[in-house]
């Protein structure tokens, strides 16, 4: 797939928010109850690339657990591609995770008896759509990986498998992407080497991408930071184009 | 089609280090004891039922012996003991016995009927003498009734006429005599014939072996005064289960007294049918232990699957799918299971079969140490049965990989 082709791939454009949660409130227990978000509200516009910091229990993978309906809330209002997700049964859950999101998680979570490309055609194979290989292979090859079509996932390196996640992520044209801590297991080059990887695919397919981090170093490097604490958000800016140029600098003086 | 859930239930199935091999093994162990089992039992009871029953008629149809009355049942008082002594002085016999026989031979089922003429006698050779049942017979048509061809132990049963006897061997044993040597029978009417040995049988019950001595029909029908007519007409069934049957339409069709083999083997018949429930119930229970050990390996693969089901979620799969998937596992060792005990346990069945004690004959066969008698039928319900089983034991395990919550099953990375 050459430039211009691969450029087609881009997501239509639309100006209806992918996310937009309001009151979003989720507690665990039925005694004592632990409040794990609370009152959240913001929304997420397509195409954006946002990454999501906060200490560890601070709520931000719960968040991420119910903006891709793999968790409830247990109250307020979820928008997913305009859809709440609370009238949503079993399949249409499982139709939304499949056809609108893609998930990138810390452990890339391979199957280890598929090989690679079958791994990467798994959300295809699971929505039951017409097989596409040829933008399967294209993302493989996007990614580095065309010579390791017919790999075993237990033959590859920790980044190489996580590159094959992302792919699989991408599998069905989701119009967001969501990020579980996706470099937090791997040393800081190959760390580095996927978070270029999700930015340049965001920016050449025009998919959000949500991300988990507490890698500040590399969230700095998000557009926007949304921080959480206590199960609020505490913080939501847009990082500025000259502050993060200006950033560069002193990093690269530092 | 269902293209992902077979797909991940086939690799699933292929790749699983070693665990498909331990829950097909323990499937296929149940249909082979299933298969092996059955035939084993079958060829037992095969031997046993042929041993009983082969050298007896299905249904034995006899003159009824009417009852000796008390006195206080007879009409007249007065002549009270000539009544009595009437009945028992008077021979029982079936009058008009080719009637009876035409009209028996026309009920459905019925192979054969051959006549009779039976009743008790001496047999004397020297100065030994022992008590008989002295029978009648027309040696071809007796032979239709019960089977004496592989029981014949020296000599020829269809020389038996008026002049020639076949005895059972222990009577031989008994009096010490061999073919063509000669015995003197008497029958409890008082007349004494002399004939000569033609054959020694081996019936298989030391009963009949000991006492039983058949003659000629005409010969026997001059020892016991019955004229043109017989005491007993002998049946033969197509199927020998179907005895009871004909004997309530015999018994629709004539005043006799008809009884059958089942009828007459009533405690035997019991016993088979306890072994074959014993059987029954050693077959469900392994069965059964198979299907808790496919079952339990089945939960811990779920277990170890659970990532492995949390993604699929996460990548849109519904619950029924994940369903789906562990079922398909289920059927598929189920299957496996079915088609490799079958195949195995009908090889051993035709190895057992094929083993023979060297030199020793049984029946005029060459005797076999494990008397098999396989059917297909046991292959199919056995198979049937584990497939059924595969899938039942997935049930469970299928059920909990559904309701697996992909949140918890992905944080524990």
């Amino acid at each position: 797939m050459d430039k211009d082709q691969w450029a087609l791939n881009r997501v239509q454009d639309d100006t209806r928010p992918i996310v937009e949660a309001i009151d979003l409130e989720k507690c665990y227990g039925d005694g004592i109850k632990t409040w794990a978000l609370r009152g959240i509200d913001f929304r997420i516009d397509p195409g954006e690339f946002l990454a999501i910091v906060g200490a560890s229990g601070s709520g931000k993978s719960t968040l991420l657990n119910v903006v891709g309906a793999l968790d409830r809330q247990s109250s307020g209002k979820i928008l997913i591609d305009g859809v709440d997700t609370s009238t949503l049964d079993d399949p249409g859950l499982a139709a939304l995770r499949g056809d609108t999101i893609g998930f990138v998680f810390q452990f890339h979570y391979l199957l280890a008896e598929f090989t690679v490309l079958e791994n990467a055609l798994m959300p295809q194979w699971i929505r039951g759509k017409t097989v596409d290989t040829k933008w399967i292979r294209a993302l493989l090859g996007r990614v580095g990986l065309a010579d390791r079509l017919n790999s075993r996932p237990g033959e590859l390196s920790g980044g190489q498998q996580q590159r094959v996640a992302i792919v699989r992520a991408l599998a069905n044209r989701p119009k967001l992407i969501l990020a579980d801590e996706p470099t937090g297991n791997l040393d800081s080059q190959n760390g580095a080497l996927v978070f270029d990887l999700l930015t340049e695919l965001n920016e050449e397919l025009g998919i959000a991408f949500m991300l988990v981090t507490h890698d500040d170093r590399l969230a700095q490097r998000a557009r926007r930071i949304v921080a959480m604490g206590d199960g609020h958000i505490v913080a939501d800016y847009q990082v500025d184009q000259v502050e993060e140029e200006a950033r560069k600098v002193a990093a690269g003086i530092g | 089609m269902r293209r992902f859930e077979l797909r991940v239930a086939w690799r699933h199935l292929l790749m699983s280090h070693g665990q498909t091999e331990l829950t097909v093994g323990a499937v296929a162990v149940g249909v082979l004891l299933v298969v092996f089992l059955s035939s084993l039992i079958n060829g037992l009871q095969t031997g046993l039922v042929d041993d009983v029953v082969g050298s007896i008629p299905h249904v034995t149809v006899e003159a009824a012996t009417p009852d000796a009355k008390p006195l206080w049942q007879v009409d007249s008082h007065s002549n009270a003991i000539t009544a009595l002594e009437k009945i028992t002085t008077r021979s029982k016999r079936i009058e008009e016995w080719n009637r009876v026989r035409a009209a028996i031979l026309r009920i459905h089922g019925v192979k054969s009927v051959a006549p009779a003429v039976e009743g008790d006698g001496l047999v004397t050779r020297g100065a030994k003498t022992v008590g008989a049942r002295i029978i009648g017979v027309v040696p071809s048509e007796q032979m239709s009734v019960v089977s004496l061809r592989n029981r014949i132990v020296e000599g020829d049963f269809l020389q038996v006429d008026q002049q020639n006897a076949a005895v059972g061997v222990k009577m031989a044993s008994d009096l010490g005599v061999r073919v063509g040597n000669r015995i003197r029978l008497t029958s409890n009417q008082g007349v004494t014939q002399t004939f000569r040995i033609a054959a020694i049988f081996d019936l298989g019950v030391d009963q009949a072996n000991e006492s039983s001595a058949y003659v000629g029909l005409q010969a026997a029908q001059a020892m016991f005064k019955t004229g043109k007519d017989v005491t007993n007409l002998n049946v033969r069934a197509t199927r020998m289960y179907e005895a009871n049957p004909i004997a309530e339409q015999i018994r629709g069709i004539t005043s006799l007294s008809v009884k059958s083999w089942m009828e007459s083997n009533q405690a035997f018949l019991d016993t088979l049918r306890m072994q074959n429930t014993a059987a029954g119930i050693i077959q469900a229970m392994t069965l059964m232990a198979s299907a808790f050990g496919v079952a339990s390996v089945m939960i811990v693969f779920v277990v170890q699957k659970s990532k492995d089901i949390g993604i699929l979620k996460s990548m849109g799969a519904t619950c029924k799918q994940i369903r789906l998937v562990f079922i398909l596992e289920g059927l598929g060792v189920g299957l496996g299971g079915a088609i490799i005990g079958s195949g195995v346990g009908t090889g051993l069945c035709y190895l057992a079969k094929s083993l023979t004690i060297p030199g020793q004959m049984f029946g005029g066969k060459q005797a076999t140490i494990v008397p098999m008698q396989f059917d297909m039928t046991y292959v199919l319900i056995a198979s049937a049965v584990a497939i059924a089983m595969g899938l039942a034991s997935s049930l469970v395990p299928a059920h909990r990989a559904a309701k697996l919550c992909p949140v918890e099953a992905i944080r524990r990375g």
